[in-house]
């Protein structure tokens, strides 16, 4: 299953774009068929009821052409929008010719494109003049749709078949006309009917407003001239992409990342990935990915090509339109009966891990890849916020309702540091170019709960020149009701999931954790405001984990910080002391992961102990006597390893790192930390030292400049070579 | 000033006396547009630039420009003025250039991160798809007060507003002290849930004033009562920012005017579309954010009223963007928040859409030479190209002015001079010569883009919300709408196109014709059981909580001196289906109190108004329905002076305005034509033009394309219709057919 490059042209030649119509029809028709899906999300967000579609995005929507590739995607969840064009195209493949105007479908099988069986997907087929023209689609993130577990992400699950029902392109409309008995029964498996009603109402309403203002485009326009401004469309994006790639040295680069727990058990299993790039484009190849889990993490292969789609256009497509075009520029490699190509029957309600791994190893990749391009370098980012961390509260709320819901935690976390700046703070999801968090006035109206608190977390962003963007944390206890069953799903707990680039350090990791009787008593009148004073028996608990609140108990989670970029001991002492200051960076941390020394009232930077201090953290990461004279920088910070004229050199004072045959990291010198080193919140539940991973520092021989750090299994020996010349 | 009342010399039905005057001004970014108003309905118009670092010389000064083309002198004006208008944009440049006030903040102890998370939105709203797709660029603006400068103090209600932390005052007052030592000007109180249990928040607001007289003190309650903190705190914090540099801005302007002989007080124009007295916005600054957009509407409001077209579109395109709003019934539309500078607001403001559309936008070409406009811009500083103050980049501006449909000579009725020159080399080496099309081909091509652009956003504010453009007119203006409109108006197909007379001043005439409003919301979540218990309870809930808002209302007129006769309240709840998020304003069919044949209404219009958004069949009979919000708007008239109807002139012949002819490019025609243009101005009531032909007039030029005709009607008003050619022309697939729509159009 791959979606090949279909043209190839010499690399020397600009890629022009020539419109079948001409520019300003183009552009015109461009321009409007985005303004119709606009509107379909529109009318979506304002008639779908639940809060994950309409607080948080978690929805997306799509225009295709006759032959499934998307046009048109909203700006939403990222992950949904490669789902949909699969879900278009697997709708055309199994109903054929068996089509009507006025029908539309309902489909949330993985098999056939769903990221799981959460997301509903709605498609109706616009006609004219008698045959099928465009499609429409439609795909939000229900609460539940069934199965074994409130919220339908059975972490007990061995196989699909223990899952929520998965539903094939029921037709929900036929010709027009509303088929209740087929809405019912899709209901009724779900233990939120009522809000799947609304969402499904909404769907098929957008579907409908998409279908009107498609036929009033292909009436005004003429069905050739919006047929071909369609291929125009994919055509151009594919040009734009194809023009950039241009600009990238040829190379491989690997990254591998890591899951901690199927639901079942802690456990350890690699998401493999080698990215090319070559005269034709990219090609991901997820070979050497370990074989798929009788455990309910797995994601079919629509997962994995949404994961790579994402990667895709947020590194790469910030400045071209979003559609199926750029994909003909990439090539995707994978072995069926994996994690992220997982073959029927698996368990895949919690494909989202496999997912978000999945799109955590592509943004590596690509973030190396960027950074040996001196055009492209200022597009590169290390990770962003890597786990799913959501948690589901089920129980009777303060009014004696039954409710049901999802707590996005994850939209809270740090964004990957760039190459001229640090990460966002709390930047929400990379999927999601439009997240949010709940406020907790709505959440309390809503839940029976009360927050304690809501701040950001010191110490989450990877240190860094440019540290990641900072996560939250927040604590909820139960309030108005006795108890609450909750479900927690993430990963990244006992290493980070949020890799550093070129010698920044990785970000805090997931954290999720109770404190049974946490809450002082009644008579105290007083809340703690933060989780050092919340009193209490204390557990840090696995990610994925069910557990019941009762009253006076305290939850807390804390998503992953971004991963930071450049040696953070070149980071600008003020800025570390603006960070203490705003209270994301502690006091110790200055001086623990930047080195910079701060003292005084008010605070300020000791320069010369600055100084002092990481010079000598220099010379110590390179085996040398403090008075050692070190390579002076050739430039203020480095990209860590470059390549030039067939050598490796430093990027900070271009020592000479080796040929390019070999691996630059054998002639850098070299040690183990524990995973601490980067930060207070990685691998809380073992207290920062990792049973299984370990930080390999590598640093220029010469000048000191940490240039690469790794985060490596401890039973990995030698060096990892992930940067490679073709 | 002193009084701080609004002076009211009309008698009770708001006429005025003969011999005074109405002055409206509206103070934009680059000029202050005056506009005064006799009794005898008479409209006068004047332009002056605006004078930032001493605003009561340009205000003063485009009311002596209008005043003095009418033969009169300022003091006369001032002195026998019954009313003052100003539409400010004082705050929104604060705001933008962040010149506010140093503010503390004052928040439930845990909750101090609630305004730099920002619910993790506050980093991409206010941004277009194109800039969302760009992560790493998408940076979170600073909130208004620093993370440094907000302290948490112990304290919590929940959800029902009980107390399960009392408040600890001491701590309050040495969180004060605290910030006061820090150096802020302002403080704004947040506190969770004090929307339902007010009792924390008031007091360290009272402890705060009572302590330092001199602090800047909003607390979140006052200003709006809903439910939200990361909203709420932010508008609290937004409003004490901008607070000091709106009251500095008011009392500047009113000893000015006071000096200069008028003796009423200064009313100031609000985001919502009414007016309110200076001294009542001590509180309220950040109503005025949206000051100027809002008086354009309510023009076109009142325009449609003259001419019974009670549903209109208002384009208002000037150099950087196109903003659109919507009448709908003889109402503007209205949002229930704001979005201002990327800061989400709770205030309500007449709606206007904007995009980066404007006669300064950039047309370019990208890497596979696609050509683009906008949404950048060039601005007024250097702006385009032709206006030779250094701009290289070609804009839609030198578009028009290649074509023909700007006359370089009487630009602003010949006070600037336009280079067509450098416009069309600009053209030439940056668009024309890569695309191997001529020049003018050329700046077809980038009149066409814009128009499509500016089609599309109308269409989305009509369509998106469920409404259909053919209902509607156009108004169109600012220094670029009247030159647009004929080419994207037909695309809408639009009942007719309007060029009002005032078009270059048309906000500052908005402005002269709005009422005084102050809005107050409570958040009031409870669904409307089935059962008549359930329901009469509610009723009595309901019927209190409206008595408070318009209590509340009601001090605040009383505050401004409005006697009780011009006092109307309008009540209105916000619906929704229960579990569903987004709720619809429905207006309360009563002035008095709550009961069931009311309700009764109340549902069926929310069934109503759900369905004509959502499509017939879109609501769901056996939903739940619950309430979420409860609205009261007081609206207090002002006296006001009327146009009058200009249909007793003598209908001259339209040559009497005629100008000559000079060169224009219409596609259509296949090149350039020798082409009649006329002075809008001379042109009287019943005058018709056809196209193709150009009318310009001071501070805008609208070219009539053949196929095009234009009225001039009683209020004087250009009435423009008929649709110029298929765009598909534009394709070079030239047909004579009209589209399916324009046949249907035709034989309906």
């Amino acid at each position: 299953m791959t979606a090949s490059s279909t043209s190839k042209q010499e690399a020397e030649e600009t890629f022009r774009f020539t419109p079948r119509t001409d520019p300003t029809t183009f552009e015109v028709l461009r321009h409007r068929l985005w303004q119709i899906n606009d509107e379909q999300g529109k009318t979506l967000l304002n008639m779908s009821g639940s809060q994950i579609a309409t607080e948080a995005n978690d929805f997306n929507i799509g225009i295709s052409d006759a032959e499934g590739n998307l046009v048109a995607v909203g700006p939403y969840i990222l992950v949904q929008m490669a789902s949909l064009s699969m879900l278009i195209q697997s709708v055309i493949r199994v109903v054929g010719d068996n089509v009507a105007e006025g029908d539309v479908f309902l489909c949330n099988d993985p098999w056939f494109g769903a990221v799981h069986q959460n997301d509903v997907c709605v498609l109706a087929p616009f006609f004219w003049e008698g045959r099928i023209a465009a499609w429409t689609a439609s795909v939000i993130h229900q609460v539940d749709v069934g199965g074994g577990a409130p919220g339908s992400w059975c972490h007990e699950a061995t196989d699909t078949y223990q899952e929520a029902p998965r539903y094939r392109f029921l037709r929900v409309v036929r010709e027009g006309v509303l088929q209740q008995e087929v809405v019912d029964t899709y209901l009724t498996n779900s233990r939120t009917p009522d809000l799947l009603n609304l969402d499904l109402r909404a769907q098929i309403g957008s579907a409908k407003a998409t279908i009107e203002r498609l036929g009033e485009l292909f009436a005004r326009y003429g069905g050739d001239t919006v047929f071909a401004t369609m291929q125009d469309m994919l055509d151009y994006s594919e040009v734009l992409l194809a023009n950039k790639l241009k600009s990238i040295p040829e190379g491989e680069w690997l990254s591998d990342c890591y899951l901690d727990h199927d639901g079942r058990s802690e456990c350890t299993h690699r998401y493999a990935l080698k990215l090319r790039k070559d005269a034709d484009g990219l090609t991901f190849d997820y070979t050497g990915t370990d074989p798929q889990l009788p455990a309910f993490i797995n994601s079919p292969f629509a997962g994995l090509f949404s994961a790579t789609y994402v990667g895709v256009l947020v590194y790469l497509c910030a400045d071209i339109p979003w559609n199926s075009g750029v994909m003909r520029r990439v090539k995707i490699v994978s072995e069926e009966g994996t994690l992220n190509n997982a073959s029927f029957p698996a368990a895949v309600s919690g494909s989202l891990e496999s997912i978000w791994n999945s799109v955590n190893a592509v943004c590596a990749a690509l973030g190396k890849m960027l950074c040996l391009s001196d055009e492209q370098r200022e597009s590169a980012m290390a990770v962003w916020q890597g786990s799913t961390l959501v948690y589901t509260l089920f129980g009777t709320n303060q009014h004696g309702e039954k409710f049901g819901t999802w707590m996005i935690s994850s939209s809270l976390g740090g964004a990957g540091a760039r190459t001229f700046g640090d990460g966002h703070d709390n930047a929400g999801s990379l999927m999601a170019p439009r997240y949010s968090c709940i406020n907790v006035e709505h959440a309390e109206s809503l839940y029976p709960i009360l927050f304690l608190y809501r701040q950001r977390a010191q110490d989450s962003g990877g240190p860094g020149l440019w540290r990641g963007g900072v996560s939250a944390d927040h604590a909820i206890t139960p309030h108005g009701t006795d108890e609450i069953a909750v479900g927690v799903t993430s990963s990244g707990s006992d290493h980070s999931h949020t890799l550093g680039l070129v010698g920044g350090y990785p970000g805090s990791g997931s954290v999720v954790r109770v404190a049974r009787g946490g809450m002082p008593d009644g008579g105290q009148k007083v809340i703690p405001a933060e989780w050092d004073e919340v009193g209490g028996d204390k557990e840090v608990l696995p990610p994925k984990v069910r557990l019941t609140l009762k009253s006076g108990d305290v939850f807390s989670t804390i998503p992953h910080g971004g991963g930071g970029y450049g040696d953070p001991l070149n980071r600008d002492p003020s800025l570390v002391l603006r960070d203490v200051v705003d209270g994301i960076v502690s006091l110790d941390g200055a001086l623990e992961y930047y080195g910079v020394v701060l003292n005084g009232e008010p605070v300020g930077v000791n320069q010369q102990a600055t100084v002092a201090h990481r010079s000598k953290v220099r010379h110590s990461r390179i085996g040398e006597a403090s008075d050692t004279e070190l390579a002076q920088a050739a430039v203020d910070h480095g990209d860590g390893i470059i390549w030039k004229n067939g050598y490796w050199m430093c990027g900070a004072c271009h020592a000479d790192l080796g040929p390019i045959g070999q691996n630059a990291k054998q002639s850098c010198a070299h040690h183990y930390r524990p995973l601490s080193a980067a930060g207070p919140l990685i691998a809380m539940r073992t207290s920062g030292d990792s049973k299984k991973f370990q930080l390999s520092e590598y640093s220029c021989p010469s000048c000191g400049t940490l240039l690469a750090v790794d985060q490596s299994l401890k039973t990995m020996d030698g060096h990892w070579h992930d940067i490679r010349q073709i | 000033m002193s009084q701080g009342t609004v002076k009211m010399t009309s008698t009770s039905d708001g006429a005025i006396a003969g011999d005074t005057y109405i002055v409206s001004t509206d103070s934009g970014g680059t000029f202050v547009d005056a506009v005064i108003l006799d009794g005898a309905g008479n409209l006068m118009i004047g332009k002056a630039p605006t004078t930032p670092d001493d605003p009561p010389i340009g205000i003063l000064s485009a009311v002596g420009a209008a005043a003095e083309r009418a033969g009169l002198d300022l003091n006369t004006v001032l002195k026998r003025c019954a009313m003052f208008l100003n539409g400010t944009t004082v705050t929104t440049n604060a705001m933008i250039e962040r010149t506010g006030a140093r503010t503390g903040l004052i928040t439930t102890h845990g909750f101090e991160d609630t305004l730099i998370i920002g619910r993790v939105r506050s980093r991409w709203v206010g941004l277009d798809e194109t800039a969302l797709a760009d992560f790493k660029n998408v940076e979170r603006p600073a909130p208004v007060v620093p993370r440094s400068l907000v302290r948490g103090v112990s304290e919590r209600i929940d959800c029902f507003g009980e107390v399960i932390v009392p408040l600890d005052l001491g701590e309050a007052e040495n969180a004060v002290d605290e910030l006061v030592s820090q150096g802020i000007e302002s403080l704004a109180i947040c506190l969770l849930w004090s929307f339902v249990n007010a009792e924390h928040e008031s007091a360290i607001a009272a402890l705060a004033r009572r302590k330092y007289p001199d602090l800047y003190v909003v607390s979140s309650g006052d200003l709006v009562q809903s439910m939200g903190e990361y909203e709420r705190a932010n508008t609290a914090a937004v409003d004490a920012y901008l607070g000091p540099t709106l009251s500095r801005y008011l009392s500047r302007i009113g000893s000015s005017l006071n000096d200069a002989g008028y003796e009423g007080e200064l009313l100031v124009m609000q985001s919502i579309g009414g007016l309110a007295p200076a001294s009542g916005l001590l509180q309220a600054a950040v109503t005025t954010l949206q000051s100027g957009p809002s008086g354009g509407i309510v023009a076109a409001q009142k325009l449609g009223e003259q001419i019974a077209e009670p549903n209109v579109i208002t384009a208002d395109m000037g150099g950087t963007t196109l903003d659109v709003g919507i009448v709908v019934d003889g109402r503007p539309q209205t949002a229930k928040t704001s979005v201002m500078a990327r800061n989400l607001l709770l205030v309500p403001a007449v709606e206007a859409i904007s995009i980066g559309a404007g006669g300064g936008s950039i047309a370019w070409l990208d890497s596979a030479s696609a050509l683009h406009v906008g949404p950048q811009s060039q601005g007024s500083r250097p702006g385009p190209a032709c206006y030779g103050r250094g701009g290289t980049l070609p804009t839609v501006t030198d578009a028009d002015v290649v074509l023909g449909y700007i006359n370089p000579d009487r630009f602003l009725g010949g006070g600037m001079e336009l280079h067509a020159d450098l416009a069309r080399e600009t053209i030439r080496t940056h668009i024309a010569d890569p695309m191997g099309l001529s020049v003018e081909e050329a700046a077809q091509a980038i009149y066409d883009i814009v128009n499509a652009h500016m089609a599309d956003l109308v269409r989305s504010v009509t369509v998106g919300r469920g409404f259909d453009p053919r209902d509607f007119a156009i108004v169109a203006f600012g220094g670029c709408g009247p030159t647009h409109c004929t080419g994207f108006g037909p695309d809408c197909q639009p009942r007719r196109i309007i060029v009002p007379p005032a078009a270059p001043v048309f906000s500052a005439l908005g402005i002269s014709q709005s009422d005084i409003k102050h809005f107050n919301t409570r958040t009031f979540v409870r669904p409307v059981g089935k059962d008549e218990t359930s329901r009469t309870e509610l009723l009595s809930e309901v019927d209190t909580h409206f008595d408070e808002l318009v209590a509340l209302t009601t001090s605040q007129f009383e505050q401004e001196g409005i006697p009780p006769e011009r006092r109307h309240f309008v009540r209105a709840v916000d619906i929704r289906y229960r579990k569903q998020v987004h709720e619809l304003t429905i207006p309360v069919a009563t002035s008095g109190g709550m009961d069931s044949t009311v309700l009764a209404r109340l549902l069926d219009d929310f069934v109503g108004a759900y369905e004509r958004i959502y499509g017939a069949g879109a609501s769901i009979a056996a939903a739940d329905i619950e309430f979420a919000n409860l609205r009261v708007e007081g609206v207090a008239k002002v006296p006001r002076i009327l146009e009058t109807p200009k249909s007793d002139q003598q209908p001259a012949s339209p040559m009497a305005a005629h100008l000559g002819k000079r060169k224009v490019w219409w596609r259509h025609l296949g090149g350039f034509r020798d082409t009649d243009a006329f002075q809008l101005e001379k042109l009287a009531c019943g005058n018709r033009i056809e196209g193709p032909a150009i009318i310009e007039s001071y501070g805008t030029s609208i070219p009539l394309h053949p196929g095009q005709s234009a009225q001039v009607d009683e209020w004087l008003n250009l009435v423009i219709e008929g649709t110029p050619a298929d765009p598909r022309r534009a394709t070079g697939a030239l047909t004579a057919e009209p589209s399916k729509d324009e046949k249907m159009r035709v034989e309906a």
